[in-house]
């Protein structure tokens, strides 16, 4: 039963992502009065505009376009960009660990910040502190995330002088870093995934400079993601925990002698964190998608500076396989949260 | 306590202020940008440039000598009527699938919400982003509208949902089953029962979601998807003034704050609302 019910969620998120190629496709190769002008960027030479229109068979009618479009995703071939003159697929393994590394720091930062935040809260529902968290959840939401990057990189790199403004990492450590691998006989495995993240790849080198400067480098971006819809998790584990507080266990926890810390922490919490799993699988969407802003305003060399600078430069094949990587990235970390829910909570374990 | 009191008396009413506020100077500066500064926003004056916040320049000038005030004038006409727009859009398509899907019921909700799922599930910033820029590659002059078309791609999934959920509901109340009985058609039932009583919900989330649709035009304009420049857009005066940071901070900072301003407006109103309908049914 299980493994019908992970069967039928993992055919969904093949589907959407294959929904998202084709849309994309019908963008770029249908709707538009010249896809050659598209796949080739605004600056092609008609040189290029002819090799382009060869390459992904633009001349060719819609379903053999399509066609070749999809068999070339799925073998890895996603297009030269026309601005960096290189495939896609390097690019995106270049870049695609650093906001990873970045995202998943957020991530981690926001449970440790959020969830202490929604227990206060719960605790004296519509007391002092519970309404100045509601309040500041209120307007922070209408920050858009470019004022939040701007205003700590203000404070922290301009005005107090104290982390830097720039950069996953300094760039002359950068330059002598070396990078992990893994020795096998004689030869020496290297891992795109831990080499292109500076701090990962710092911890298993063991190389104390360049694990300093990463984290220093890395602080004001995760912070602004951080920063960027917080309060979605404090309100969530409140609103859950004020209800789990009102049940019978835990009147029953009381009434045995426990001590409060132990009803709070041991009982209440433990019960009201399962939702918690689920939010931060959207949360996650929510950081992949902010780190577009916030690494274009640090300059943190990752996917989503990748992709914002392909935006701006109107590189398409970039824009379609970043959109489509990030897309499957979330999906997939949904997919990671619906079993995970479905396995830790026993009433849903029982309903399938 | 204090603040809760505050923040639901008055939200509604500081809320609708704010957008009373931007929509008039946004109608006044429409009119005639010279009724309130007399500084051109479009014109290069490099004599001028990167003077910092001062009486003849409230919000100072960028680094191409332009007033920022002016420019912040001249972009309002555009960055508020987005919203409405969008919002407006999203939510007659919306709803019209909400409805139909609730109504009907059977293999047409069942298809219909499947392709509402489809569009809930793609990270929703970066589908409109991909759309707008791969769509306004082809046509830079019509950039606004394929934006704003990206903004309704992703935004009409949440009120088909929204509208659906609440006419199942109301599809198993007395009256319209009454309704039917009396050989009222679907469509008079829908137009005359199903609508007026999805109606408040739909006017609540309608309004939290206008603040985020400026968020989120503003970071479609922040990447140059909005309106051609020399035009001015908010946005895209965010970006613009971060070459220049940290120095001359008033070109990026000030945009951003009206636009924080904006979303805070709709949202405080959304908020308001609510709150005002909950009471109304008794919900508090």
């Amino acid at each position: 039963m299980k493994y019908k019910y992970i069967l039928k969620k993992v055919i969904g998120v093949f589907l959407i992502i294959n929904g998202e190629l084709i849309l994309v496709f019908y963008l770029a190769n249908v709707t538009a009065p010249n896809p050659a002008a598209v796949w080739a960027g605004p600056e092609a030479s008609p040189a290029q505009v002819q090799l382009v229109t060869q390459l992904y068979h633009l001349d060719s009618p819609w379903y053999v376009q399509l066609y070749y479009y999809m068999i070339n995703f799925y073998t890895g071939n996603w297009g030269i960009s026309p601005v960096y003159q290189t495939p896609v697929i390097s690019l995106i393994e270049q870049y695609l660990p650093i906001t990873l590394q970045l995202a998943i720091i957020a991530l981690i930062l926001k449970l440790i910040l959020e969830i202490p935040l929604g227990v206060i809260s719960a605790l004296r529902p519509n007391g002092f502190a519970d309404n100045m968290i509601k309040v500041s959840y209120t307007i922070a939401r209408s920050f858009p995330s470019f004022l939040i990057a701007i205003a700590l990189l203000f404070a922290f790199s301009y005005i107090l002088h104290i982390l830097p403004s720039s950069y996953p990492i300094d760039p002359i450590i950068a330059l002598n870093e070396r990078k992990f691998g893994i020795t096998i006989g004689e030869n020496t495995y290297n891992i795109w995934l831990i080499d292109n993240m500076p701090i990962l790849n710092s911890i298993l080198t063991l190389d104390l400079n360049a694990f300093i400067s990463s984290i220093a480098h890395t602080i004001l971006p995760s912070l602004s993601l951080v920063l960027f819809g917080f309060g979605g998790i404090v309100r969530l584990v409140r609103n859950t925990m004020v209800e789990v507080l009102q049940m019978d266990f835990i009147k029953t926890a009381r009434s045995k002698g426990l001590k409060e810390r132990s009803v709070i922490m041991r009982h209440a919490l433990k019960n009201s964190l399962l939702p918690i799993i689920t939010i931060s699988a959207i949360i996650f969407s929510g950081l992949m998608q902010g780190s577009l802003i916030v690494e274009t305003i640090f300059n943190y060399y990752g996917l989503g500076y990748y992709l914002a600078q392909s935006i701006l430069n109107f590189d398409t094949p970039s824009i379609i396989a970043g959109t489509v990587i990030i897309t499957a990235i979330v999906l997939m970390s949904n997919l990671v949260a619906d079993i995970l829910y479905t396995y830790s909570d026993p009433r849903v374990r029982e309903a399938i | 306590m204090r603040i809760n009191y505050v923040l639901n008396n008055y939200s509604l009413s500081i809320g609708i202020f704010i957008i009373a506020l931007f929509l008039l100077l946004s109608f006044i500066s429409f009119l005639d940008l010279k009724l309130l500064t007399s500084w051109d926003p479009n014109e290069l004056m490099f004599q001028y440039s990167n003077l910092p916040p001062s009486p003849s320049h409230i919000f100072g000038t960028d680094q191409d000598g332009r007033d920022v005030f002016s420019r912040v004038l001249a972009a309002l006409p555009t960055d508020i009527s987005i919203p409405f727009i969008v919002a407006g859009l999203s939510v007659i398509i919306g709803s019209a699938v909400g409805i139909v899907a609730g109504y009907f019921g059977g293999i047409v909700d069942e298809t219909l919400m499947r392709i509402t799922d489809l569009f809930l599930a793609f990270p929703s910033i970066l589908l409109a982003l991909a759309i707008a820029s791969i769509l306004g590659q082809a046509n830079l002059n019509d950039r606004l509208y394929y934006s704003e078309i990206a903004l309704v791609v992703v935004g009409w999934p949440v009120y088909s949902r929204l509208v659906r959920g609440q006419v199942l509901q109301l599809k198993g109340m007395p009256f319209i089953m009454l309704a039917r009985a009396s050989g009222l058609g679907s469509i008079s039932i829908i137009r005359r029962h199903v609508i007026p009583n999805v109606l408040p919900l739909i006017l609540v989330y309608v309004t939290l979601d206008m603040g985020t649709v400026i968020l989120i035009y503003s970071i479609l304009s922040f990447f140059g998807l909005g309106v051609l420049p020399p035009s001015p857009d908010l946005g895209r005066m965010v970006y613009d003034g971060l070459s220049s940071l940290p120095e001359n901070w008033w070109s990026s900072v000030f945009p951003a704050i009206i636009i924080t301003l904006m979303a805070l407006g709709f949202s405080l109103t959304g908020e308001g609302l609510r709150d005002l309908m909950d009471r109304r049914l008794g919900y508090r």
